[in-house]
């Protein structure tokens, strides 16, 4: 069986928080990924790959981990030796979905010697791994809670400086390695490690419908696509490609996003009414407006944009005690945006 | 059909069953029913039925073993085809391999978590991601799943046991005719096989015809809004998470139909169905609703419908605690302050149950391929290869090897395996004592806020923590083994206080819990926290209830399942010396609720560990 079709990011019903928390991520790669968590069955997996036929296009080298040609210091071996002879190549291609597997080994996150290379001509190379592939691309890690420690670490590590360093196997190497980490979770399975809790720009819960009507149209929506998914997803083209575009544009007016003092004001007052240690949050909640603001076509970002995103940003952050109830937190964070 | 020649028992010979007959054949005919639990105890013939299934379908039944690793199920290296072509060759797990057929495991609650949820996710039709042993790939499989648990084993994880689109029992049959029929059939089959074939033969090719059908006409079944309906509320109603249990519910019911011969569903369908497809995905009824629904019968379900309450679904609802009777009175206490707490693991009991294995983080050498890798050794199991040993391994025999092209060979001889060492938590039980008397000048108080400062001691260790509370007439796991240390927390919060103390039941309640998880996970380090004034008054069977508790104890005691940390929560006057002489028999250590506050009391801890009175 080949490549199967998806199902439709426009399709899923309802799920609005989650929906608009990835396609912000998308719109500004800097806001540093969404951790959603939630019951299961409520489609977090199916939103997250079918991100998938949304995103935009970049323009890339043709080296295996995608440098970008711009960021002189940040190229990878091949490229910087390219680089000196000026025989850089690159080429368009679509950013895309990269999944870590709960089972991966540590040699194919990192990546490793290239087996079937030494074999063959008995010298060694390095086999690029998932970090590779990420690299510009979104990582998706479903069930991240049980992510086993080391891979946490590797992945901590190559999140924090944006670059992948290996040396293991007799081999040592070093390429860049930027991503935009989206991990779904259910939190009864057990916790996140706090240092990679941090490391989500936004944290979305998500939860089943409620509402009869609304799951009704869950399933009609979910048997038409079983029934037929290539005519399911022709349905949904248009929308798909509306989408598509109005991130794209967002994309480009973000480029010269002006933000107003007083959203920069009620970033950094959100942060302290709060206790958010550090001056993460604040960046964060700034980059999210920005993104939301050029989401909505406009270029300037205004205090309202914060409000609109500021549960996103800070849910997360609030709960400095592992045992605090976060529905207070939220509530109190509601009742402060409504105070403004 | 020449598959499974004479070996298989015909389907249509098993008796009764009738509900995972009726979930085999949805299977069989619907696109989107794909995987099925089949829950019974042992030898209730949910392996014969279930490889029945090739004499009456096309499909082939492949067997899942136990033991499978993550490279059988999901594919590997093929070492041996890369060694002697010099090319990267995959070989194709059991899921690969199962595409279009029916892939079957037995006792899928004993496998391991990651392996049992990529079985789950390919048959939900998802794309599932290898990167293993320096290979990467995708795939996609059409197959269909089908396991089978022991009711009696550990329950399965709730996330996985909500992937499974129906869940039915395959129940006892105890009349005592059918019984012997049974074994009649049994007798018969074993004599002769060929000539029990035949008797069944027309049967399973009806059975097989009555599939066929239904599998041409389902395209064409239609259901009414109407139905959808009240396959939403009905779902919401019984608290199903997400929305598996919709449009599982909803696919069963089209198959039903068809397979009744007809191309619209009917309510009855959806009756059936839902017993299949919710059965699994019920959550407890929250206790306001349990008194809202007390306090105003029948006002809530005015449609045709009423009759649809979650009762219907089989295992009906909330026998337990049976309302507010009985004059115990229940109160909730509040978590009292906490402190930091010493740490208990370190501390060892008077008989050493695991020597080696103590200390905070404990490292236990990985067999699952996962971990740090840390050395090579030689090993005849050619799993996780050691590429750089291995190579190392086979550099000087290089010029006496026949090259044939390639540059280095390696024999088999040569493989090196990855030894790998992984972090091992400890598991922490909490067993707490809720009877009335621990509610006395508001001792739960304090015994909720030593625990919880214990639970703030396992988040920072990342330890698996579980809470069990005992009173009135028996204990109740409130939370089994979880990583979530903030759900313990909650659950801890709202255990409610009252009634008598059934002590002896909460021993050996938290042993047979203990056991079933040791079964799964032998490499952890288990201790059980026993938060008790030890002032039983429940026996067992009518005797003395210390007595009981006493010789739980003591049978407990022998075994070396876990540490056990007894913290005495009898306070005040007149003291008693049941908590210690209970710990005594478990040969664990003994604590008072004031020592485990670490602030100027280790001291004492270690006069109390150190005079020993085994």
């Amino acid at each position: 069986m080949g490549s199967k079709t998806g199902f439709p990011f426009t399709a899923i019903v309802g799920q609005n928080e989650m929906k608009n928390a990835l396609i912000l991520n998308v719109i500004n790669p800097s806001i540093g990924g969404v951790l959603i968590r939630g019951e299961k069955g409520t489609a977090k997996s199916t939103a997250v790959r079918s991100l998938a036929e949304l995103l935009p296009e970049r323009k890339v080298s043709k080296c295996p981990f995608r440098c970008v040609v711009s960021q002189q210091d940040e190229l990878c071996p091949y490229c910087k030796e390219s680089s000196v002879s000026g025989s850089m190549e690159e080429e368009t291609v679509d950013m895309s979905v990269v999944e870590l597997p709960l089972s991966a080994t540590e040699d194919r996150v990192a990546g490793t010697l290239d087996l079937e290379f030494a074999l063959k001509t008995g010298k060694k190379r390095f086999e690029p791994g998932v970090l590779a592939k990420a690299n510009g691309n979104i990582l998706y890690v479903d069930e991240v809670n049980l992510l086993d420690d080391h891979l946490v670490d590797l992945l901590l590590d190559a999140a924090a400086m944006g670059r992948n360093y290996v040396e293991r196997e007799g081999v040592s190497f070093s390429h860049p390695s930027k991503f935009i980490l989206v991990g779904t979770m259910n939190p009864e399975e057990g916790d996140l490690r706090p240092q990679l809790l941090d490391r989500f720009g936004m944290a979305v819960d998500v939860k089943s419908e409620k509402d009869v009507d609304t799951r009704i149209e869950v399933i009609k929506k979910r048997l038409e696509f079983e029934r037929d998914p290539d005519a399911f997803a022709e349905k949904h083209s248009n929308e798909q490609n509306v989408l598509r575009k109005r991130i794209d544009a967002a994309k480009s007016l973000l480029k010269e996003m002006e933000i107003d003092d007083g959203a920069m004001r009620m970033a950094v007052e959100a942060s302290l009414y709060f206790g958010v240690d550090g001056h993460r949050a604040d960046i964060t909640l700034l980059k999210s407006a920005s993104a939301y603001a050029a989401f909505y076509g406009r270029e300037k970002t205004i205090k309202e944009d914060v409000a609109s995103i500021a549960n996103l940003v800070l849910t997360h952050r609030m709960r400095r005690n592992p045992f605090q109830e976060s529905t207070i937190d939220t509530e109190e964070l509601n009742k402060w945006i409504k105070s403004l | 059909m020449d598959k499974e020649p004479l070996s298989g028992f015909p389907f249509s010979a098993v008796l009764g069953a009738d509900e995972v007959k009726k979930a085999i054949k949805c299977l069989l005919v619907s696109p989107g029913i794909r995987s099925v639990l089949v829950q019974g105890t042992s030898g209730s013939a949910k392996t014969t039925l279930v490889r029945s299934i090739s004499r009456i379908s096309e499909k082939k039944v492949i067997n899942l073993p136990l033991n499978a690793t993550e490279g059988q199920v999901t594919g590997a290296l093929d070492i041996e085809e890369t060694i002697t072509s010099g090319t990267k060759k995959i070989l194709p797990g059991l899921i690969s391999r199962a595409d279009g057929n029916i892939l079957y495991a037995d006792d899928a609650n004993l496998m391991d978590r990651s392996i049992l949820g990529s079985i789950l996710k390919a048959a939900s039709g998802e794309e599932i991601t290898a990167e293993r042993e320096g290979i990467s790939w995708k795939y996609t499989s059409g197959m269909k799943f089908i396991a089978t648990m022991n009711i009696l084993e550990n329950p399965m994880d709730e996330q996985l046991l909500d992937m499974f689109d129906v869940c039915v029992d395959i129940g006892n049959i105890t009349n005592e005719k059918e019984r012997y029929e049974i074994v009649r059939r049994r007798t018969e089959f074993d004599r002769d096989k060929e000539n029990f074939h035949k008797i069944y033969e027309e049967d399973d090719a009806k059975v097989s015809g009555e599939i066929n059908t239904a599998a041409a006409r389902i395209e064409f079944v239609s259901i009414s809004d109407d139905l959808l309906r009240v396959i939403a509320e009905l779902c919401s109603k019984v608290g199903a998470e997400g929305h598996r249990g919709d449009i599982a519910t909803t696919n069963a019911s089209m198959a039903l139909a068809a397979l009744n011969g007809r191309d619209e569903v009917i309510l009855e369908d959806v009756k059936d169905a839902a017993k299949m497809c919710l059965r699994h995905r019920m959550t407890e009824v929250p206790e306001e609703e349990n008194e809202k629904r007390s306090s105003e019968p029948n006002t809530e379900q005015p449609d045709a419908d009423a009759d649809m309450t979650p009762d219907d679904i089989g295992t009906g609802g909330n026998d337990e605690d049976g309302g507010t009777g009985g004059d115990d009175t229940e109160m909730v206490f509040s978590i009292g302050n906490t402190f930091s707490v010493i740490d208990f693991t370190e501390l060892r009991s008077f008989r050493d149950v695991n020597a080696r294995s103590y200390g905070k983080h404990g490292k236990t050498k990985s067999t699952m391929c996962k971990g740090r890798y840390i050395r090579s050794r030689i090993s005849s199991d050619h799993r996780d290869i050691a590429i750089d040993a291995s190579m190392r391994a086979a550099a000087p025999y290089q010029k006496f090897r026949k090259k044939d092209g390639l540059a280095i060979v390696l024999e088999m001889s040569d493989l090196r395996q990855k030894v790998r060492e992984r972090k091992s938590g400890a598991s922490i039980m909490f067993v707490v004592d809720a009877s009335g008397s621990m509610g006395a000048r508001k001792r739960m108080v304090s015994v909720k806020g030593a625990v919880f400062s214990l639970l703030k001691e396992s988040y920072k260790n990342r330890d698996k923590v579980g809470l069990t509370a005992f009173r009135r007439d028996s204990a109740e796991v409130l939370l089994p083994f979880t990583k979530s240390v903030d759900f313990a927390y909650r659950k801890l919060k709202d255990m409610p206080t009252g009634g008598t103390t059934p002590l002896a039941a909460a021993l050996l309640k938290t042993y047979t819990e203990l056991k079933k998880e040791k079964r799964m996970r032998p490499n952890e380090r288990y201790y059980v926290v026993l938060a008790t004034d030890g002032r039983a008054n429940v026996a067992m069977s009518g005797g003395d209830a210390f007595r009981d508790a006493l010789s739980a104890a003591r049978h407990i005691g022998k075994e070396a399942t876990a540490s056990w940390i007894v913290v005495d929560t009898g306070t005040g006057y007149p003291h008693t010396d049941n908590a210690l002489n209970i710990c005594k028999e478990l040969n664990g250590i003994y604590l008072k609720l004031e020592d485990l506050n670490s602030d100027g009391l280790a001291h004492r801890i270690k006069t109390i560990t150190g005079r020993g009175y085994a």
